[in-house]
């Protein structure tokens, strides 16, 4: 072993618990573990992250991990998704970031869950010429309106 | 999308990596090899200067916890000099600003402590 490789390897995890409140919508709990924390679409258009940063996963034996509750309305929209996205690059080398995310997502007032999905990915698509350079997810929820 | 440039410097006590340009899947082998040359003398403070780096994605960030590993093994000090705030950010997602040692600027290290005459 001429490298004596550390191999550190981990994973990042937003874990969602999700309770349904007919007429209500949908009252939530996050946890994220090195992952990028989920963002909400209001009905009013308006987005914002849900959740608290905690630790990755697999590294330290004492993660910080914080669960926070609150709540979906009807027609309110939650959006998990990967690195893939935030770390695609543009024309110029510039990442996508999560302003790109949360700008597209404004975009998504109205739409159903996957229609989201597919305007996140195609927005994605559109910025990075060719394939993409990591893996990308998306998952949507969306609160029946 | 730029290549990675590796540059080794002894300073104030401190051996510095001094990284530049995309710190991901492609300088990852650079890096390990580099940073395994570094820490194969067991330097008490071994800095990685991340001010110049373009772009970090997971990979790098693999590679930095693997030296703050090993230098915690070894009893020495691992201090990383913050990116540029879309690269310090990958950080910050992973909580790993309180996990590690970070500075704004590689003289908080490597200036040597003097009374405040």
């Amino acid at each position: 072993l001429l490298h004596q490789e550390e191999d550190q390897r981990f994973c990042t995890v937003c874990y969602l618990r999700i309770r349904a409140k007919p007429g209500e919508g949908l009252a939530l709990t996050t946890s994220c573990g090195g992952h990028p924390l989920p963002l909400v679409l209001r009905g009013d258009g308006t987005v914002s992250s849900v959740g608290e940063p905690g630790t990755l996963l697999g590294v330290f034996p004492d993660p910080v991990l914080r669960d926070q509750d609150y709540g979906l309305a009807p027609g309110d929209s939650l959006l998990m998704y990967t690195d893939g996205i935030t770390d695609e690059r543009g024309a110029d080398g510039t990442e996508f970031g999560e302003d790109r995310v949360r700008q597209a997502l404004t975009s998504c007032s109205g739409l159903d869950a996957d229609a989201i999905a597919d305007r996140i990915v195609a927005s994605v698509q559109g910025y990075h010429s060719g394939p993409p350079r990591d893996d990308i997810a998306v998952l949507v929820i969306r609160a029946k309106p | 999308v730029n290549g990675l440039e590796i540059t080794h410097a002894e300073v104030g006590g401190a051996t510095v990596l001094r990284l530049a340009g995309d710190f991901d899947i492609a300088g990852e082998s650079e890096v390990r090899v580099a940073l395994d040359r570094a820490q194969s003398t067991r330097p008490e403070i071994l800095v990685i200067d991340l001010a110049k780096v373009d772009f970090m994605d997971s990979t790098g960030l693999r590679v930095i916890l693997g030296a703050d590993a090993r230098a915690r093994r070894d009893g020495n000090r691992l201090v990383l000099v913050r990116g540029p705030e879309h690269v310090h950010r990958v950080f910050l997602v992973a909580l790993l600003d309180r996990r590690l040692e970070i500075v704004d600027d590689l003289r908080e290290v490597t200036a040597p402590k003097e009374d405040s005459r």
